[in-house]
């Protein structure tokens, strides 16, 4: 995503689109190995890379609806890292959550 | 890598632009097969007597320019050239850079010098420009500090820095490169192998040297193999292209969202 965060055109549409309230668990699921046991909550947004749906400087925290698309993505992006998904561990997290405006993308 | 100029020039002018290029702490190079990776490129245009003669009409001697620049630009695509005219008077020089652009349109992959010192400065100011436009990456690993005790391995015993020797040996990386992407010689590195210059692209090694944390890549062998590898999480590259392509934080910053379960990148 190459729009600055502090872009104005899209402050404003964001504030414009139709938004929903979100209340309830999601997902993450992460290898194994040494790090996961010294992971916190915040750690899981401390990188502000750009990504899918940030801009660079902007942290996001990615987590799914549902504990299955967690791990389904877990093996997905282990096998396009060159990782083994049937070999790697994978600790699947639950957080609670709840948001005010949540901008629902899904077509 | 940033820092390398390709000089297309004749002397007496690739001289000086070689002198010139190092004293602005940037490093020439001169035709190799390295070519293929530099990013800027110092062309000189060199003009046939015709084209120099006073009675010229200018439409005719830009129109040639052009001709000269689709050819350059065509053997350098994607590159940042700097075209330099540097036997031309400085008033018939902007006239025929008044005539390029108008039909041209401006463009960010190529400039207009009319001596080697000035378009030496356009490299340095494009240098200066891509390091403040760059967004500076954070890696969620960084803040958990028994991360630290990973790669304790890789790190100078005495000074504490990350040692380019260790990294050589642990990603089977070669020397010369991983110099040239610290903007250092190989000898000053060889011989200051926790140089502090070097930091920032031996702590991006480093960061990618977590994934040892993973059991499959327990053994060094495992690493230098997944390096080496293409990846479509690279868009089918291996990670040392990237790091050939001066992109290691690319790959430094996926595999800290690959550790932290991250797959919103």
């Amino acid at each position: 995503m190459s729009i600055p965060a502090n872009d104005p055109k899209l402050q404003e549409t964001l504030r414009a689109v139709p938004a929903v309230a979100f209340d309830g668990p999601a997902f993450r699921a992460i290898p194994g190995g040494d790090v996961v046991g010294n992971l916190t909550f915040e750690h899981l947004w401390a990188g502000t890379s750009a990504g899918r749906c940030n801009p660079a400087g902007v942290a996001r925290l990615h987590l799914s609806a549902e504990k299955k698309t967690a791990e389904a993505e877990f093996r997905y992006y282990a096998q396009k890292g060159g990782i083994d998904p049937d070999i790697a561990e994978c600790y699947s997290f639950a957080a609670n959550v709840k948001l005010a405006r949540v901008l629902d993308l899904a077509p | 890598m940033e820092s390398d100029v390709l000089i297309e020039a004749r002397n007496p002018y690739a001289t000086t632009a070689r002198g010139l290029l190092t004293a602005a702490h940037l490093n020439p190079v001169i035709q190799s097969g390295y070519n293929q990776q530099v990013r800027n490129i110092l062309h000189q245009i060199q003009l046939p007597h015709r084209e120099l003669e006073a009675s010229r009409p200018i439409e005719k001697v830009a129109h040639w320019v052009c001709g000269e620049m689709d050819k350059t630009v065509s053997r350098h695509h994607d590159r940042y050239v700097v075209f330099c005219l540097p036997q031309m008077p400085g008033k018939r020089f902007v006239k025929v850079c008044v005539s390029v652009w108008s039909t041209r349109g401006i463009r960010h992959d190529f400039d207009f010098a009319n001596t080697v010192s000035d378009a030496v400065a356009r490299f340095i100011q494009r240098k200066q420009e891509r390091a403040q436009s760059k967004p500076k990456l954070s890696f969620a690993l960084d803040a958990v500090p028994e991360m630290d005790a990973l790669t304790t391995d890789l790190r100078d015993d005495i000074s504490g820095r990350v040692s380019a020797g260790k990294i050589v040996d642990l990603f089977g990386v070669n020397l010369t490169t991983l110099a040239r992407a610290a903007d250092m010689s190989k000898q000053g590195l060889a011989q200051k192998s926790d140089s502090v210059k070097a930091q920032p692209v031996l702590r991006l090694f480093e960061r990618i040297a977590r994934l040892r944390s993973h059991p499959q890549f327990k053994e060094p062998a495992a690493l230098k193999k997944w390096f080496r590898k293409p990846l479509p999480i690279f868009s089918d590259h291996s990670a040392e292209e990237l790091f050939e392509g001066g992109k290691l934080d690319v790959v430094a910053a996926k595999v800290d969202q690959m550790l932290t379960g991250d797959f919103g990148g």
